[in-house]
């Protein structure tokens, strides 16, 4: 048994953990309707939805005000990416965001990018 | 209708409740043992996610289900053991007290191991992006989420202070989605907008947990195909919170019980409640009784029930995170709400400061303004002595007159500006900015680092 200590922590602010759960934001849906990657581009269009938006819809909205992409959206969200790209898929649903596939240049395998991220990083140490 | 939990354990203390315990934790151990093993399973294979990882899912799944019930019938057992204690003391008999803090203890446990797996679904569901296996997490995720409730309410009605808290005030529309998301068909409860105000992270989990029993007992009792909806509204006591079900209602008689229970616990006998499998109600009074929350049910427009929960002033962090427009006069605004003062002084407070007031003044400098309010300036006070010192004095400033830019210009000209820069200076908010990016944080679960350090 773990001390009796351990048992009357409490947990504060970060460590309580986040209060919305990933899984209502999308309302427990995983599979966007619209097929996005991480590093597809998604930007707003101006349109915006009539009616409310949900609060998380809202923030997402806010963050593609200048073309980004789904991985930093979900990073600023905080937000598993799968959720993320539900939430983007709901509003580009409604015309509110356009989404893109991914730069060549943002391909992570391209070699010639690594090599030349290579040299910078090694010129720079 | 009743107040219920999901399952009633045997009645009887001693070896069954022991027995209940040992399943519960060992659940727990092999629902933690299957996440790690998911968890592990993923960061070795690079590729699409391997079959351990959904066998270690379905572990998961079954034991959490093995948790709920068994915390259920728990919270039931605690419940009963309170009902004795109380009856004997009145009896003049020994308490069962002990008892009872070897069931807040062993709550306290079962807490901590529901936390490691919600920390444990947090790392899983950031790295896996398959549909299929994050709705499979998902559910996981949410069998966790309330078994978490069920294991807090244990410890709360025995007793014990939340283990998570919050230092800041948590925006209420994030308490009434966390309190969905506790409940089982959580996808047929709507959130009414607007929801505005903020509750003080101390009693953050309790509201939650109050709000679930209720929402819970709104969709077990309705029909599967209605919706239930939450509304929030301020009213003169602080926020008043409406869950309304189109279900078939209760009896009087029974409405009146259950009231009479919410209202006072001590009056009902509670043996008869818990003999029925109320033990919803318990908990809501016990939760209500902890905070001074006020909770009643009545019969609503729909023909169903309707519970209104009232979240009195002193729980309301110091003020929402949205400013009220200025088109609605009518409402009650954020800046003098007090954490303390009698009704008749804080709804004087709110006419005060508010937009429309200020613009009858427009050359007073705003330390005018607010002296002449004969009821915010003790709201500060209230504010400074309830330890809320720091924000509030950022947010107001040194009380100091001020010059006023543009305060010369005629009304009709000030009130038709589009612009923050011809707003009397009354209604200058200096922290707007700062309310605004704290609460598009705060919404993406990001912590309000704007306001505790300035950028300059």
């Amino acid at each position: 048994m773990t001390s009796h200590s351990m048992h009357r922590e409490t947990w504060l602010d970060e460590a309580a953990g986040r209060l919305v759960r990933p899984y209502t934001v999308s309302a427990g849906r995983t599979r966007p309707t619209t097929a996005m990657e991480l590093l597809s581009w998604v930007v707003a269009t101006g349109v915006r939805p009539r009616g409310r938006l949900e609060p998380d819809h809202d923030v997402a909205l806010g963050l593609c005000g200048a073309a980004t992409t789904v991985a930093e959206v979900a990073a600023r969200m905080r937000l598993p990416a799968a959720v993320t790209k539900v939430v983007l898929s709901d509003l580009v649903a409604v015309g509110a965001v356009l989404t893109r596939p991914p730069s060549p240049a943002a391909d992570p395998t391209d070699r010639s990018i690594l090599e030349r991220l290579l040299v910078g990083l090694q010129q720079r140490l | 209708m009743r107040l219920d939990a999901s399952a009633g354990g045997p009645s009887g203390a001693g070896l069954p409740a022991r027995l209940v315990w040992l399943c519960v934790a060992l659940a727990a151990g092999v629902a933690a043992i299957a996440l790690g093993t998911a968890t592990w399973a993923l960061a070795q294979s690079p590729g699409p996610a391997p079959t351990t990882v959904g066998l270690a899912l379905v572990c998961a799944a079954v034991a959490s289900i093995a948790i709920t019930a068994g915390a259920a019938a728990c919270v039931h057992r605690l419940a009963r053991a309170h009902v004795r204690t109380k009856a004997s003391a009145s009896a003049g008999q020994p308490v069962a007290g002990q008892q009872v803090e070897v069931y807040v203890g062993l709550a306290r446990r079962l807490q901590g191991l529901v936390h490691r797996e919600i920390q444990l679904l947090d790392v899983l569901e950031a790295q896996v992006e398959d549909p299929d296996l994050l709705k499979g997490l998902f559910q996981v995720d949410h069998l966790a989420t309330r078994i978490r409730r069920y294991a807090e309410n244990l410890a709360v009605v025995g007793g014990a202070v939340p283990r998570r808290q919050w230092s800041r005030p948590l925006p209420l529309v994030e308490v009434l989605r966390s309190a969905i998301a506790e409940v089982e068909q959580y996808a047929r409860v709507r959130v009414v907008p607007p929801v505005e105000g903020t509750v003080r992270g101390h009693a953050g989990a309790d509201v939650v947990h109050l709000l679930a029993e209720l929402v819970e007992n709104a969709t077990a009792f309705a029909p599967p195909h209605t919706e239930v909806t939450v509304r929030a509204r301020r009213v003169a006591l602080g926020v008043a919170v409406e869950v309304d079900d189109r279900g078939l209602g209760m009896p009087h008689p029974e409405q009146d019980r259950v009231n009479a229970l919410l209202a006072d616990p001590g009056r009902v006998d509670v043996g008869d409640l818990l003999r029925d499998g109320r033990i919803g109600a318990w908990v809501v009074s016990a939760l209500a009784r902890r905070h001074g929350i006020t909770v009643k049910l009545q019969s609503n427009v729909y023909g169903g029930l309707q519970a209104v929960v009232i979240l009195p002033t002193p729980l309301l962090g110091d003020r929402p995170p949205a400013r009220p427009p200025a088109t609605e006069p009518g409402r009650m605004p954020s800046r003098g709400e007090p954490t303390g003062t009698a009704t008749a002084s804080s709804s004087m407070a709110g006419a005060s400061p508010s937009p429309v007031g200020a613009r009858h003044h427009p050359p007073a400098p705003p330390a005018l303004t607010r002296a002449a309010s004969p009821a915010t300036a003790p709201a500060f006070r209230d504010a400074v002595a309830s330890g809320q010192a720091p924000r509030d004095a950022g947010a107001a400033g040194p009380l100091l007159p001020r010059r006023t830019r543009q305060a010369h210009l005629a009304a009709p000209l000030t009130r038709g500006g589009p612009g923050p820069v011809n707003q009397p200076a009354g209604d200058h908010d200096p922290t707007l900015m700062a309310d605004f990016l704290r609460g598009a944080s705060s919404g993406s679960g990001e912590p309000p680092a704007v306001r505790a350090v300035p950028r300059h």
